[in-house]
């Protein structure tokens, strides 16, 4: 049988690796600067432990047969590369402008939903840039070009 | 003076008119994601310079609450709040609009909004100058003692997880250590970033932990085939937008109670809606027969918060007028607005200019009526966004969560940090952590901090504690949060005794 762990575990390790980088690069700090972050840092780090502790004993529960609800794969597989449709976009919106990104996201991204509908593929993008552009770009002269 | 002088300077064509404009462009600005109460302010400013002072100041009131107001319209249909103020309202809105039940959580939030919002314009008519004198008696000590106030909410927005709500929260108030350190002007954690010296900004975190965060849970749903956000999209959006009697009955307490909760927030400067609507959301907790329903769809847990942060905006303009202390951000631009048109707030405002203070008063007061009868009559049509299929309304999300963060600073820093948040929050989602509690600490951490350290240094050497405790006022709100972190153990307790009781 395939041995899995429980998120828990992974998460509390996390933390714990959150901790003690912010721990170490506030070295530095002056110590009216540090104290009240590294008090924050301590009690997340006791927090997570505890939150491991939790993690190993469901991770034995889950061995042992019985059913604990955990993330899966297949269940963050398509939000995860939403993610990167968003952070590609971010990069076209930085780099091509705004009015150029923005078609490509939103026909891309409702393709891939699986909308196969043409009229909505072509009215809703032309709909939000103009309505992006009115109130953005005329009304509070933001620059997006 | 005379009410007929008022309402001479008050019933002209062109305050009416700006009265309407403020509250209708308040609610659409509100409604925005990152589109914030105090932009519209900031944005509508330099329109007024051509108006009478009243118009003027009318028209920029009713955009502060109309803004509060209009954020929790995108919070309970899509789950997006337009406006950090309206992050509390979202958890229960939503989940009524998934039941399809978005039409009652439109009505709730409005009446709500619309009775906090005029009861802080009637307080602030009546209560102007009396009321602010209570806020000259709060000191760091007091300011810090409420930000553990707000903070002691974590417990009840913890969710299942007792320690990952806590680790939520604690995230929170460390992420807002990030930047300049307030006392010594040295930077904190900004891996040498000059955009990140200024810490992270709560609207783009915001977004990001909730509204990115949900496109991403909502995807899963899309890619098996459910692509409405209501459970039960045979369901129409039915139902009246006006509270039943017996929904009136089951809130008006809850509403009475944030509002003055709400109002006391808004006096005290530096306590903005934000914290106005988790403090009154975790009153109205409280004080629930059912409490396990708030986050699940509680009407009363609407009403609170949505009560609470209009309560704030007349609160947070009562030392404005009085002593020419704004209670929050906004409330600093409307001080600007003031003095554009010549009204130096003070005494001065109440004697000299008295027929013009009462006359923006009454405006404001009539700007959350018109708000409430604008937000009902409009419900209905309002209420079709969620009927718009996950498939189309999740890109256009991503695309104005990305315009949204990148607009209040013109700054692209801004759109990684509410990417980050996005992944920070689909991630605490999948693992069981609760989001609010973090960005609730977000919120409070500087008020928390830097006041401490001022309380530090005012205690010249002796226990921090002592020097709580020989302050009157400090000793009020230590009790005050004894009992919040006590209550929920109380009513356990007594619920357990009152069933133990019926079985007998």
């Amino acid at each position: 049988m395939k041995k899995t762990i429980h998120s828990d575990v992974f998460v509390g390790i996390g933390l714990e690796a959150f901790c003690l980088f912010f721990y170490l690069y506030g070295r530095r700090l002056p110590a009216a600067a540090k104290t009240f972050p590294n008090i924050l840092l301590l009690c997340i780090a006791l927090l997570a432990a505890f939150v491991t502790a939790q993690g190993v004993r469901k991770t034995k529960e889950m061995a042992g047969g019985a059913a604990i609800k955990d993330i899966t794969w297949r269940e963050i597989r398509y939000p995860l590369l939403t993610f990167a449709f968003a952070v590609a976009y971010y990069f076209a919106f930085r780099y091509l402008g705004y009015f150029i990104a923005t078609p490509i996201l939103l026909v891309g991204l409702m393709w891939f939903f699986r909308v196969r509908s043409w009229k909505a593929l072509v009215f809703i993008p032309l709909g939000y840039l103009v309505f992006t552009y009115v109130l953005f770009v005329w009304q509070l002269g933001v620059r997006l070009i | 003076m005379t009410f007929s002088d008022i309402a001479s300077v008050l019933l002209t064509r062109e305050v009416i008119l700006c009265l309407f404009v403020g509250v209708v462009g308040g609610i659409v600005i509100g409604a925005l994601p990152g589109l914030s109460a105090s932009m519209g302010v900031a944005l509508m400013i330099p329109v007024t310079y051509s108006m009478s002072p009243v118009a003027a100041i009318v028209m920029l009131s009713a955009i502060y609450t109309s803004a509060i107001y209009g954020g929790s319209i995108t919070a309970s249909l899509i789950n997006t709040p337009g406006t950090p103020a309206s992050a509390a309202t979202a958890m229960d809105g939503f989940a009524l609009t998934k039941r399809g039940q978005g039409l009652k959580a439109i009505g709730v939030c409005t009446v709500a909004s619309m009775i906090g919002g005029t009861f802080s314009g009637v307080m602030l008519l009546l209560m102007a100058e009396p009321l602010a004198r209570i806020s000259l008696l709060f000191g760091p000590a007091e300011y810090c003692l409420m930000g553990v106030f707000g903070l002691s909410i974590i417990g009840s927005l913890a969710g299942e997880n007792m320690a990952k709500g806590l680790i939520s929260g604690l995230l929170g108030v460390f992420f807002g250590t990030i930047g300049l350190d307030a006392m010594l002007a040295i930077p904190r954690f900004t891996f040498g970033s000059i955009s990140m010296e200024r810490g992270i900004s709560t609207v783009p975190a915001m977004i990001g932990m909730f509204a990115l965060a949900q496109v991403m849970d909502s995807v899963f749903d899309i890619m098996r085939g459910k692509n409405s956000l209501l459970d039960d999209p045979t369901k129409a959006l039915h139902g009246s937008v006006f509270p039943t009697r017996k929904e009136m009955k089951e809130i008006l307490p809850t509403v009475g109670v944030c509002s003055v909760v709400g109002l006391l927030i808004g006096i005290l400067p530096g306590a903005s809606g934000d914290v106005g609507s988790w403090v009154g959301y975790n009153m109205g907790k409280r004080m629930s027969k059912h409490p396990e329903e708030f986050g699940n769809g509680a009407i009363c847990g609407i009403a609170a918060s949505e009560s609470a942060n209009n309560a704030v905006t007349g609160g947070s303009m009562i030392p404005l007028l009085a002593l020419g202390i704004p209670g929050s951000g906004t409330a600093a631009l409307l001080l600007g607005g003031l003095m554009i048109h010549g009204l130096q707030p003070g005494y001065d405002l109440f004697t000299t200019s008295g027929t013009l203070t009462y006359a923006i008063i009454w405006g404001f007061t009539f700007a959350n009526v018109a708000m409430g009868v604008i937000g009902l009559l409009t419900a209905r049509q309002v209420c079709k966004v969620s009927r718009i299929p996950m498939s189309i309304l999740c890109p256009v999300i991503i695309a104005l969560c990305a315009i949204g963060a990148y607009a209040i600073n013109k700054n692209f820093v801004d759109v990684v940090l509410m990417l980050i948040f996005g992944l920070l929050g689909y991630i605490m989602r999948k693992t069981g952590f609760a989001s609010a509690p973090l960005i609730l600490g977000l919120i409070l951490s500087d008020m928390v901090e830097s006041n401490y350290r001022r309380t530090l240094i005012l205690a010249r050497g002796e226990s921090i504690f002592q020097y709580f405790f020989s302050r009157t006022q400090s000793v009020v709100l230590i009790v005050l949060i004894v009992a919040a972190l006590l209550s929920p153990l109380v009513m356990k307790a007594i619920n357990r005794r009152i069933a133990k009781g019926a079985a007998k």
